[in-house]
């Protein structure tokens, strides 16, 4: 369910999967010389100096290994760029003074900020400085990037904060229009190009008397006037039973995925993300939950979050979800399948152990569901948590009934991925992720039958694998493989650590301290990133949208945040 | 007794590589629900090359993790790393059925609330293990998280 509890659990898992572990090396390293490998060098002719210490391979090793990547890599990552620096980016973006807008307030770009421009990228203008790095959008080819006059902070200047958007049709001219009342002050964009639905949330600024609000809209391009202008009709969500009302389901054709309608749950909201479609068979990796009603969350215990569990997996098969908390039992979920009738009935305990229902709630899943399952996603002390069932709820599988070695070790989000690919379903299991990223693979044409196609393959991070084309893509962590079947892959040399790809118009693209860009997943190139983003910065965000590259850097908070443009260079 | 000292050195290499492998998820976790992904494992870093520096000294300590993450906040709060939003641009864009607003709730929150409420409902610490880690008391943690909580849903429009 989407309980509180459980989005921290899922968001953290995330970050924790993309984030490197410390590792003692790094430590060593940071610290510089340390002692004992100064005193082994000088006590060389000591027995016990001539018996190196357990970590001393390993400091070796890691350099030597250095130096070898650093050979190699450094010919293959500027490959394409022909010589031994980054290609510069090209220049693109010239800030108009001359900004027209066909209806609604236009401010003036100043020319300051222009000459902000450092090297081959340029600053976005400078009161441009969203504090929420997602709102940016390419619509029927035209630029769009969100804005508003309202800031993180209760100290905003403006006293009547308005939405915004800035449009461009070539990347180098923007100009602004104000957004209608009806839009949120926007913390928070989404924009779904199978549905052409924009989704917006906020305001942030709480103490201005605002509650946070949702809505969305469909969203088309005007051309009638000299500039286009953004067109948002709003959706009518009175009868909308999404658990996200700002969340439209996004493009996420690079992960094999399709967007599903939303499930209607007569008890609550319940939400049904994404499906992957092979012929009429659909798998649904993902979700599903009931939200209680207010008279029974006012009955539910204040702290259920201790040992909380989403109880998604008893909602798929059935089954009892206990939530605990300082080790005492506060209620259960206790889940029932019925043909397309998912149950649930919620009883609380008193400190005496008495137990009393207070809710049962149900819901009927959609017809055209012909399976569906799900992997447990980002918790610890499950077990890969992999059922499906058919919609006659006669079947039901699990994984170890597929001849999967199941871990009892805690998974983390990168655990699994299910894909449709070359006509069948492709699923991809790290049984022990803690320890090892080999995958297992299995394949399907109907989501009953599966088949092991290979094991022990990678080692490489499944649940972070991206597509574009036929290509997939899945980072590792020496690297990356690449396979264009889904069965078999090939290691190749990455020239960033960093465990997230994305996916963009020509290829894929990847950052740590430059960005690498590769078409194909085997061959890199990195380009150089705005010098003064560092004077100073604390972290900065990327996005690829076109041929467009937006970084924004920040310092301070958001307050203080950076826009700076590149352009994707030709072929 | 260059024998010894080498000897010396290896059990003193031993029990540090022990002690991090024990001890740096809880602290780069926690570092990174008060501090932000990035600055949060920085200064997880910073606090373990400071304990392999001292470690004659913090490896004798009751509690090292403890200790540990006062040393760690205070070098981040004096960096002024307190972004934490960020974090959560890469998990919104990849999962819609994640709160797009949950990183700023969380940015709302307090250091020591986001600490409590990412170690007992993101990593199912207990009470007394955050206690622990945060070097403060039970009931303060149970404070932290319950306030913490109730500023989060409040935000986020959840129930629960």
């Amino acid at each position: 369910m989407n309980t509180a509890p459980n989005m921290i659990k899922d968001a953290y898992a995330d970050i924790d999967a993309a984030q490197r572990a410390v590792s003692v090396e790094e430590v060593f390293h940071r610290a510089g010389p340390v002692r004992p490998l100064d005193e082994l060098s000088r006590e060389r002719g000591s027995r016990a100096a001539r018996r190196p210490s357990r970590w001393l391979p390993v400091a070796v090793g890691l350099s030597a290994m250095a130096a070898i990547v650093a050979l190699v890599a450094i010919p293959f990552i500027f490959r394409s760029a022909g010589d031994n620096s980054p290609p510069a980016i090209e220049p693109m973006v010239t800030v108009t003074t001359e900004a027209t807008v066909s209806t609604t307030t236009a401010d003036e770009i100043s020319q300051d900020d222009v000459d902000a421009a450092d090297g081959a990228w340029t600053r976005f203008p400078a009161d441009v400085d969203l504090g929420w790095a997602f709102g940016f959008f390419t619509i029927d080819d035209v630029y769009l990037r969100f804005d508003s006059s309202a800031r993180f902070t209760a100290e905003g200047d403006d006293p009547d904060p308005k939405s915004y958007v800035w449009i461009s049709e070539d990347g180098d001219a923007w100009t602004r229009q104000e957004l209608p009342d009806a839009v949120p002050l926007p913390a928070v964009w989404s924009w779904s190009r199978d549905t052409e639905t924009v989704g917006v949330g906020g305001p942030y600024v709480e103490d201005r008397g605002a509650e946070w609000e949702f809505a969305r809209f469909a969203a088309t391009i005007d051309r009638s006037a000299d500039s286009p202008r953004l067109v948002l009709d709003p959706i009518d969500q009175d009868d909308s039973t999404s658990a996200d009302p700002v969340a439209v389901l996004p493009d996420m054709s690079a992960s094999g995925l399709t967007p599903v309608a939303e499930a209607h749950f007569d008890a609550g909201w319940g939400q049904l993300p994404l499906r992957v479609d092979v012929g009429d068979v659909s798998l649904l990796p993902g979700a599903i939950g009931f939200e209680f009603p207010d008279d029974v969350v006012e009955r539910l215990p204040e702290s259920n979050g201790g040992n909380s569990c989403c109880g998604s997996a008893e909602a798929r098969t059935g089954g009892t979800a206990r939530y605990e908390f300082d080790g005492e039992l506060v209620y259960e979920e206790v889940w029932s399948v019925e043909g397309q009738r998912v149950s649930v009935e919620v009883i609380v305990y008193d400190d005496d152990g008495a137990g009393t229902t207070i809710h049962t709630g149900w819901a009927d899943l959609p017809d055209d569901l012909v399976v569906f399952s799900s992997g447990h996603y980002g918790s610890t002390g499950f077990p890969i948590d992999v059922v499906w069932r058919s919609t006659d709820g006669g079947s039901t599988y699990e994984a170890t009934q597929l001849g999967l070695a199941v871990s009892d070790d805690a998974q983390w989000g990168p655990g699994m991925k299910l894909i449709a690919h070359g006509g069948r379903f492709l699923w991809y299991v790290e049984p022990n992720s803690n320890d090892t990223f080999f995958v297992y693979i299995w394949s399907s044409q109907d989501g009953l039958q599966w088949e092991l196609e290979a094991d022990n393959v990678g080692p490489f991070h499944a649940g972070n694998m991206v597509r574009h084309g036929n290509i997939l893509l899945a980072p590792s962590e020496s690297g990356a493989f690449v396979s264009t079947d889904g069965i078999e892959w090939n290691g190749v040399r990455m020239p960033s650590t960093q465990t997230e790809i994305v996916v963009m118009d020509a290829g894929f693209a990847t950052w740590s301290d430059a960005v690498h860009l590769s078409a194909d997943g085997e061959t890199w190139m990195s380009l150089s990133l705005p010098e003064s983003l560092g004077r100073p910065y604390e972290d900065y965000s990327i996005q690829f949208v076109g041929d467009l590259i937006i970084v924004q850097s920040w310092k301070d908070g958001w307050e203080n945040s950076v826009t700076w443009i590149g352009r994707l260079p030709e072929g | 007794m260059g024998e010894w000292n080498v000897l010396a050195d290896q059990v003193r290499v031993d029990t540090f590589t022990e002690f991090v492998g024990e001890t740096e998820p809880r602290l780069r976790r926690a570092l990174t629900a008060a501090f932000g992904s990035q600055s949060g494992r920085d200064a997880c870093a910073e606090a373990l090359v400071y304990a392999w520096k001292h470690w004659d000294r913090i490896g004798k300590m009751d509690n090292p993790a403890g200790y540990l993450y006062r040393v760690a906040s205070n070098a981040a709060k004096k960096a002024k790393r307190s972004t934490i939003v960020s974090d959560f641009s890469p998990v919104v864009e990849r999962l819609p059925w994640v709160e797009p607003g949950l990183g700023p709730a969380l940015a709302s929150l307090t250091e020591m609330q986001r600490a409590v409420v990412a170690l007992v409902h993101a990593w199912e610490f207990s009470l007394s293990e955050a206690a622990e880690l945060l070097e403060i008391t039970k009931s303060t943690v149970q404070t932290h998280e319950q306030r913490g909580m109730a500023t989060l849903r409040r935000k986020l429009g959840a129930n629960r």
